[in-house]
């Protein structure tokens, strides 16, 4: 047995080993290859450029968590989070969430600063050096989408590699861990690619509405309904996920078969976000905030989504099996069997109180209006 | 203990006692202990022992005066059970007992069955019930040891009845309200172990040891018991929720 330090205050045990070193400097190579890119702004890169970037973050930190958890009794190890500048909102910590912030800034408004070449220019710095990848997989160059696809599906895998061994003394965990890595890999990110490259639609079987919010947008039905029998397919896996697949399974499994085995944004959330979790607020106020908030975005996302489809079945006629009064009686079928079943079985769901039918059912009744208005 | 000899190399090798006996070791695992820190109570009117003294409803010798927790030691503890009980669960049951009785509900302190669970380094350790250090005669053992050394079960039962009376475990998770139920009802040992998935309360995809257990007592009894009910929440809740 080697010599094991449990101490939880900053000594020996926490001092960076040179593998971990190594580790981090090749991650923040695999980082700077591409950024060195965006600055130089050349038009053309070698293939090598963007797949050595991506193999040096996965190496780098598979590297840095072989140096940090092997040798160490397996067990979570949280040891030093709080004395730490990047885990207790120090310099480094607070460096980086101004980086992330900025570059998703410029990835929702200003994609050309990372050099999308718009109306059919070449593609330049950031975004071209992932046009040979992009190329190779559905022979199109780039887009900001393909880059931060590229890199976010690069942080899961790295950082999934840290968490299972991390976590190696879970069984569950590591297949959760497996799952998430597999699930982004494949599903959100290849998948949808190699459908482009054969033509087909973008599609992401696992991404379900509401979180896959365009999924009722007229472009996107219209896109799916002329795309022959996989854009069918598509559509009618996309309608059983929300309507079947994910009812029974929530209600079997909870939410987590979603959240934290399938699911990217979990993914992402239980991997990168691991180091960071101490710092959430755990308090009953932000508690009731986070319910009042996400259950408004879901009331939102679901008046928008009405009022997308309304409209596009108002242009379209009776082309379609579906009219607006369908919708009408869809909304009142459905949060009308919903609140029935939360008002008699509320003991089975722990908490729903007859207040909660009633915000229920006021919502759908608000619903219902915008389906039914004429104009 | 007088003093902890080094090796030469920095590590200990022996220890040596207050009655200036050695003995050798690897490892050294100093217990310091726990008392109340009550100290400054010693010359008040406050009736005091090793800890404040309390009646079943943690009042104290003065009116209006109660004690709670790690100072607190009961005049009439339950049988079987300490005066002082310096952990965490106890000291949040005493609480909140104390929390009715002030807000108008005198309520006596019942701390139900014993139990308690911690983490030894890297190993999680829970006990229900029972369990002592010297095994009694009219008691008898069950257990149950993994191969590397880092998990085990140990289940105590009275040796005449059959009456199951404690549960041992390290880095093996059991559910605590089976375990109190079973303890409060006094089920039979053979009836326990042959629906002991009920207490199975490791995450999910962990390696089971419910048959390992039941097929060491089938060994030491030379009877053939089958495990009946494997792990699985409904089952569980089918079986708090019967009476």
């Amino acid at each position: 047995m080697t010599n094991v330090s449990l101490s939880i205050t900053p000594d020996t045990a926490h001092r960076l080993k040179l593998s971990m070193r190594t580790g981090l400097a090749l991650v923040v190579l695999g980082f700077g290859m591409p950024a060195l890119g965006w600055l130089q702004g050349r038009p053309a890169y070698p293939l090598w450029l963007s797949a050595s970037a991506v193999a040096a973050i996965i190496a780098g930190a598979w590297l840095f968590a072989r140096g940090r958890y092997s040798g160490l009794p397996a067990g979570i190890q949280n040891n030093g989070v709080w004395m730490r500048a990047l885990t207790n909102r120090g310099v480094s910590g607070w460096l980086l969430a101004v980086v992330l912030t900025g570059f998703y800034v410029l990835l929702y408004w200003w994609p050309q600063y990372l050099g999308l070449g718009r109306s059919g220019a070449a593609n330049t710095g950031l975004i071209a050096v992932f046009d040979p990848l992009s190329q190779l997989l559905k022979k199109q160059p780039a887009s900001e989408w393909f880059v931060y696809g590229v890199l976010y599906t690069a942080l899961i895998l790295a950082l999934g590699v840290k968490f299972l061994y991390k976590y190696r003394h879970n069984r569950y965990q590591m297949l959760r861990t497996a799952s998430v890595m597999f699930f982004q890999t494949a599903f959100a990110f290849l998948i949808p690619e190699l459908l482009q490259r054969l033509n087909q639609p973008f599609f992401d079987f696992k991404n379900m509405w509401p979180l896959n919010y365009y999924f009722t947008d007229g472009w996107f039905i219209k896109q799916l309904l002329g795309s022959g029998n996989m854009g069918l397919f598509m559509l009618i896996w996309g309608v059983l996920m929300v309507f079947v697949i994910s009812p029974v399974l929530t209600y079997f499994y909870g939410k987590r078969w979603y959240c934290s085995w399938v699911c990217g944004c979990g993914g992402l959330a239980e991997t990168a976000g691991d180091p960071f979790r101490h710092l959430s607020d755990k308090s009953l106020r932000a508690w009731n905030i986070e319910r009042w908030l996400v259950h408004a975005v879901l009331f939102l996302s679901v008046a928008m989504s009405l009022a997308v489809l309304y409209s596009f079945f108002l242009k379209s006629g009776d082309t379609y099996l579906v009219t607006r009064d369908f919708l009408a009686w869809f909304v009142t079928v459905l949060f009308g069997s919903i609140g029935a079943f939360l008002f008699f079985r509320r003991r089975r769901f722990a908490g729903a109180t007859p207040r909660h039918v009633y915000l229920l059912l006021g919502a759908g009744a608000v619903l219902l209006a915008l389906c039914g208005g004429r104009s | 203990m007088r003093e902890i000899l080094d090796d030469g190399h920095g590590k200990c090798c022996a220890a040596v006692t207050n009655h200036g006996e050695t003995i050798a070791c690897g490892f050294v695992g100093l217990t310091a202990g726990v008392s109340p820190n009550i100290g400054f109570l010693k010359n008040t009117a406050l009736e005091t022992n090793r800890g404040i003294l309390v009646n079943e409803y943690l009042e104290t010798s003065l009116p209006d005066v109660y004690a709670a927790g790690d100072c607190a030691e009961l005049r009439r503890p339950a049988p079987g059970r300490r005066a002082i009980e310096a952990v965490w669960y106890t000291g949040r049951m005493m609480g909140e007992t104390l929390a009715h009785t002030l807000t108008g509900q005198r309520t006596a302190y019942d701390p139900g069955i014993w139990f308690n669970s911690a983490k030894f380094f890297d190993i999680e350790y829970q006990v229900y019930g029972d369990i002592r250090p010297e095994l009694p005669d009219d008691q008898a053992t069950l257990y149950w040891e993994h191969p590397d050394g880092k998990k085990s079960i140990r289940l105590n039962y009275a040796r005449q009845t059959g009456r199951i009376l404690g549960f041992n475990l390290l880095g093996v998770r059991y559910r605590h309200e089976v375990c109190a139920r079973w303890l409060q009802t006094g089920a039979h040992i053979e009836d326990v172990l042959q629906h002991l998935g009920l207490a199975n309360f490791d995450p999910e995809f962990y390696p089971q040891h419910e048959q390992d257990l039941l097929e060491n007592y089938n060994r030491q009894s030379g009877k053939n018991l089958l495990l009946k009910q494997k792990r699985g929440l409904s089952a569980v809740l089918r079986f708090l929720n019967r009476n």
